[in-house]
């Protein structure tokens, strides 16, 4: 359902540009520092899928573009989960904070942006009600996190602002090496 | 000045969310398997019980409960009180059978001063049909379908008053009648009485000392549960926690093996009640 939602988004925008006499027309965009705010959903992917189940998620990323094509920059990401371990507990949620330092290679065609990205940093638990599982072991709450992942980037008229889906894979080796894919609707401002 | 207040707004918002009251989980080491039929063909109850993995006091927290206990005096402060810890106990109860039964769950429990076993409690000695002395809390009856399940918990009200109840029943020397059928768990204070008599007619409690005041109620430190199904039946069970002062071991059970010196080492007395006919 989702997905369908992003695909048809895209398509929507897709589809203003090929009408528009204009489409081809590159747009003026900022250049330098930058702040991504974003809503999405985190989905675990098996075997943890069947102890945590899809939840919301908020992500914000600071960054500096070095050049037109690289930036570097922080992304900072929560996201909130049902734990759909075995009875009991049931009904019991958690949150999933997670902080990385990354790198942005991105290229643009008149409008619209593509790029991908990859990062390492460090992610926290807010319970351990998953250690019902064996995914956290008594007392651990954090873990290294490495992500990595990908999206689209349509520049809006103001040459500050763009919005974009993107979708990114994360990995969690101390939490029973969990994996999940974040993605994610989001406005940047470039200043 | 703007890229200064993105920064600082992650920061804060990250502190925020560090400093939330998040939950512990202790499942229970084993379900309890009760129901069997003893050699006189009656339904055996199962108990479990489990002891908080509660840190040792630091000089810290002690320096401030002695300054509580010099101006309470002569009222004893606990160590851990009511407050400090929001438990709740969640439960599940599994039928094999093939026929429906019936299941009570009781919640007893010990706080640092004393354990509470109702089942060792007889407040009329002379009377065989007197009821059950009371658990703290629970002991209703549910139904538990064929090949089936049902859940459930005691929830934080549940275990507030439960802990409150011990504290009267025992310090304050409340009848447990009196305790379990009154609801304390907004109790700004409780006095304490005489010693309980049931064994000698016409026996009036008085008021005895000082009254104790919330931020001296003990808080409980040991969860008792007791299955009392009147068929096979398995019961598991999850204890869940919001450690308010942070004293609880961050291991949690694992540190009864792998930091035992870690964890404070309480020792409360079984609470009984003079029975004796003499005055």
């Amino acid at each position: 359902m989702r997905s369908a939602v992003v695909f048809g988004t895209l398509a929507a925008l897709c589809g203003a540009a090929a009408v528009s006499p204009r489409a081809a027309a590159a747009r003026p965009a900022s250049v330098g520092w930058f702040a991504e705010g974003g809503l999405g959903a985190v989905k675990f992917l098996p075997k943890a899928s069947a102890d945590a189940a899809l939840g919301p998620s908020l992500d914000l990323h600071v960054g500096y573009d070095l050049f037109s094509w690289l930036s570097v920059g922080v992304d900072l990401a929560a996201s909130s989960h049902e734990a759909t371990v075995p009875p009991p507990p049931e009904g019991e949620w958690f949150q999933l904070y997670r902080g990385c330092g990354d790198a942005r290679i991105a290229g643009s065609f008149a409008r619209f942006g593509l790029f991908v990205e990859g990062g390492a940093g460090i992610a926290m638990i807010s319970s351990n009600v998953l250690g019902r599982v064996m995914i956290t072991d008594p007392g651990e709450r954090f873990s290294i996190a490495f992500q990595a992942g990908a999206g689209v980037e349509y520049q809006l008229e103001n040459r500050h602002y763009a919005i974009g889906v993107a979708a990114d894979g994360f990995l969690l080796p101390q939490f029973d090496a969990i994996r999940a894919i974040d993605s994610r609707f989001y406005l940047r401002y470039t200043y | 000045m703007r890229m200064a207040t993105v920064p600082g707004f992650v920061l804060l918002a990250a502190s925020l969310a560090g400093c939330a009251n998040d939950p512990l989980y202790i499942p229970g080491p084993m379900a309890i398997e009760a129901g069997m039929p003893d050699t006189m063909g009656q339904p055996t109850p199962g108990k479990a019980s489990v002891q908080l993995p509660i840190k040792t006091e630091t000089t810290k927290d002690r320096a401030k409960r002695d300054e509580l206990a010099m101006k309470l005096a002569p009222i004893e402060v606990p160590y851990v009180r009511v407050g400090d810890l929001e438990i709740e106990v969640e439960w599940t109860i599994k039928n094999p059978d093939t026929k429906p039964g019936k299941a009570r769950i009781e919640l007893d429990g010990a706080n640092e001063y004393y354990a509470y076993d109702p089942s060792t409690i007889q407040l009329a000695p002379d009377d065989e049909d007197a009821p059950e002395t009371p658990g703290l809390s629970g002991n209703i009856p549910i139904d538990v379908p064929a090949k089936g399940e049902v859940s459930g918990l005691f929830t934080e009200d549940d275990v507030r008053e439960a802990a409150i109840d011990l504290d009267e029943i025992t310090r304050g020397k409340f009848n447990p009648f009196r305790a379990t059928l009154t609801i304390s768990k907004n109790a700004k204070e409780f006095q304490p009485m005489t010693e309980l008599r049931p064994g000698i007619e016409n026996y009036m409690q008085e008021p005895d000392g000082p009254a104790i005041p919330r931020e001296a109620f003990a808080g409980l430190t040991r969860i008792d549960i007791v299955f009392k199904p009147d068929r096979p039946m398995t019961l598991e069970y999850n204890i869940r926690i919001r450690d308010i002062r942070g004293i609880m071991h961050e291991l949690l059970l694992t540190a009864e093996t792998e930091k035992p010196g870690e964890l404070q080492t309480f020792t409360p007395m079984d609470f009984a009640v003079n029975v004796s006919t003499m005055p």
